[in-house]
């Protein structure tokens, strides 16, 4: 019954009028596996550096966290504090700040790294500021700071994370060395204390195609918790949540051995309050089992309303309103927020079973402010990107509640549905809206890639800008982007085939002045087709046609495959492009 | 006269300095260049190394060292042969 989910608040549909009867209707229509079981909200916990402060606040900080609900801190053991130089482990700091979280009940997972500024190789020529967030030149100095550190804090500690988000930030090092730090790290720990469990830190944000790399991978073993990150910048709501059910619902899942839980290790530096509420309430919904946050966002308001809460489902799926049912007890209360600014009649999210305790319905962390309002005389619910929690709903109708799938969450997409379509495309001819299912002109505003559209010969195009001014080039704007429309295809976890055709005018300048690549999301991360060249003469547009065999289309970075000119001496001029899906491969005899 | 010219100079010198700084950087992972033909035009005619490198501060703003792009290069290309 996705048409429940499909449902939007914007335009009220003749469900509405069967919403009496819907629940007994959905409970006798569904499958028993698509209601989803109560479940237990995940854990909050806080991540901070209790051991770089003095003892008074570390103590009050401490006191603060519990007093607010926490359950546990993320604390990072830095190597440079526990072992200055190449000889003894110092660690009363550290000692300090576990011992204060456990006092208060406080459970404690300790981050590995970042790394000994003394232990990487100075050929590396590391800047001195940056070489924490390099690796160590020897992996017997990692396994002497493991197995120290493990044996230490040995039945106080369980968890060990390894380094913090390894991306190209934090981690100057290729993907397979983070794996290898994570193997060696969980063989010394796990030699010292066999209860020892290794969280591995993704590099990216709710990378389906990472964790869909590591499930398959000799390292899973290793793995004992996966740890996550979410993020500010994802288009909307959509974009997490199907990051959530293909993770949540398709590839952790799928994974061999015992099913390995999913944290939430954090998040951008610069998320909004509504934007952690609204992440953590997916988590909730998609069966994290611990949420951390930074413990300056960390407050009892945050917190107080949704302890000892369960989960019960999805009501509904954007895009103007989100809604999840909890269960306490007899009670029931439904969180929802908009990307959006609406006003709602309450009885269009489910019937009101008690209207006294609707108005008590408040909007969600530290803001005591009421969400009732009134609506053409009516009670009415304003309710925005700061979620609410909802009271006096009748609880009969968390019988339509159930957990949302790839394709439920697909359904709610605004725009128009390109599912069905043999291919997307983005023609430039086409005046209004020229792209159809593959989109450029929302990501113009990543690096390098300010391309506009102008006429050339004839017809319009997207012009990239090379600066062929020496001390300029590194300005110019080579790159011209493209996001696959995720109903078409998205695919971070088998990859597909597809052909990209782009029709681009020639070259003026002469043979081998021009061309291009295509970069992509793969299996393997972002990589490149072999280079094009277009070769004169101008003014007359000619197609070029690559095939992927391995296209991870996820978005893994905002994108899923940008046209790389970067080595042209002259402006590519891109008239058209157009992406297909192919059949898979034979298989290799 | 000099005015107009020190206003135009202020305006390159500005407008130099918000070109040459990173759009929207984003913490990423490192591109796979493996599999890239060195000193062509699709590594910009810079070897291996210095393309990974001026392609992660395109798109992050770190720089990597020459020694540091170096390594990561061999490790993708032993990935690459897996």
């Amino acid at each position: 019954m996705p048409v429940r989910f499909a449902a939007s608040f914007a335009k009220p549909s003749p469900w509405a009028r069967l919403r009496a009867v819907l629940p007994a209707l959905l409970a006798a229509l569904l499958p028993c596996s698509a209601v989803a079981a109560a479940a237990s909200l995940p854990e909050v916990g806080a991540y901070v550096d209790l051991a770089a402060m003095a003892p008074p606040a570390m103590a009050a900080e401490v006191d603060r966290l519990a007093d607010a609900g926490v359950a546990s801190v993320r604390l990072p053991l830095d190597w440079n504090r526990v072992q200055p130089g190449p000889g003894p482990f110092l660690w009363q700091r550290d000692d300090a700040a576990v011992d204060a979280a456990r006092a208060r009940g406080l459970d404690v997972v300790l981050v590995l790294g970042p790394c000994a500024e003394w232990a990487v190789d100075p050929a590396w020529q590391v800047p001195a500021d940056k070489r924490a967030n390099s690796l160590p030149k020897s992996p017997d100095l990692w396994e002497g700071y493991v197995r120290a550190a493990v044996s230490h804090f040995r039945g106080r500690v369980t968890y060990w994370q390894v380094r913090e988000q390894p991306n190209a930030e934090n981690f100057r090092g290729a993907r397979s060395e983070y794996t290898k730090l994570l193997r060696a790290a969980a063989r010394a720990a796990r030699a010292v204390d066999p209860a020892a469990v290794v969280v591995a830190a993704e590099a990216g944000s709710l990378d389906v195609g990472a964790a869909q790399l590591m499930a398959r991978s000799p390292e899973w073993d290793d793995v004992g918790v996966v740890g996550l990150y979410v993020r500010p910048g994802w288009p909307n709501t959509s974009a997490s949540a199907l990051r959530w059910a293909v993770l949540a619902g398709e590839v952790l899942p799928s994974a061999p051995g015992a099913p390995r839980p999913a944290w939430v290790l954090g998040g951008g530096a610069d998320m909004s309050a509504d934007l952690w509420l609204q992440q953590y309430l997916l988590a909730c919904a998609f069966g994290a089992a611990r949420f951390y946050l930074p413990a300056s966002v960390v407050s009892r308001d945050w917190l107080a309303p949704l302890a000892g809460l369960q989960y019960s489902g999805f009501l509904h799926l954007g895009p103007d309103l989100w809604a999840l049912w909890f269960r306490d007890g007899s009670r029931s209360l439904v969180a929802a927020w908009s990307e959006r600014e609406v006003v709602v009649a309450p009885g269009d999210i489910a019937p009101v079973s008690d209207p006294d305790a609707l108005l008590r319905t408040a909007v969600l962390g530290g803001a005591p402010a009421s969400a009732v309002t009134t609506r053409e005389g009516a009670i009415a619910l304003r309710i925005g990107p700061r979620p609410v929690l909802i009271a006096g709903l009748d609880p009969a109708a968390s019988a339509s509640a159930r957990q949302p799938t790839r394709a439920d969450v697909l359904a709610v997409r605004p725009g128009p549905d390109v599912s069905k379509a043999p291919s997307v495309y983005a023609d430039y001819r086409i005046a209004g809206d020229p792209e159809v299912g593959l989109y450029n002109r929302p990501l113009r505003t990543l690096p390098g890639g300010a391309v506009t559209e102008e006429e050339a010969s004839g017809r319009r195009c997207l012009r990239t800008h090379m600066r062929p001014t020496r001390g300029a080039q590194d300005a110019d704007d080579p790159w011209v982007y493209f996001d696959v429309d995720d109903r078409w295809l998205y695919a971070p976890a088998t990859p597909a085939r597809v052909a990209v055709t782009v029709e681009c005018d020639g070259a003026f300048l002469g043979a081998e002045k021009l061309g291009f690549n295509i970069m992509y999301d793969s299996s393997t991360g972002y990589r490149f087709t072999k280079w094009q060249w277009v070769d004169p003469p101008a003014g007359q547009f000619r197609r070029f046609r690559v095939e992927l065999d391995d296209a991870v289309f996820s978005g893994r970075d905002g994108y899923d495959f940008r046209i790389n000119a970067k080595g042209s001496k002259q402006d590519l001029w891109v008239a058209a492009v157009t992406v297909e899906k192919l059949p898979p491969a034979p298989p290799p005899r | 006269m000099a005015k107009l010219a020190l206003c135009m100079l202020l305006l390159v010198c500005v407008g130099g300095l918000i070109a040459v700084t990173p759009r929207s950087a984003a913490a990423q992972e490192y591109k796979m260049v493996a599999g890239l033909q060195p000193w062509s035009a699709e590594t910009n005619f810079m070897s291996l190394p210095g393309y990974l490198r001026w392609m992660t501060w395109r798109d992050t703003g770190v720089w990597l060292s020459m020694p540091e792009a170096d390594r990561i290069v061999r490790e993708q290309a032993e990935q690459a042969r897996k």
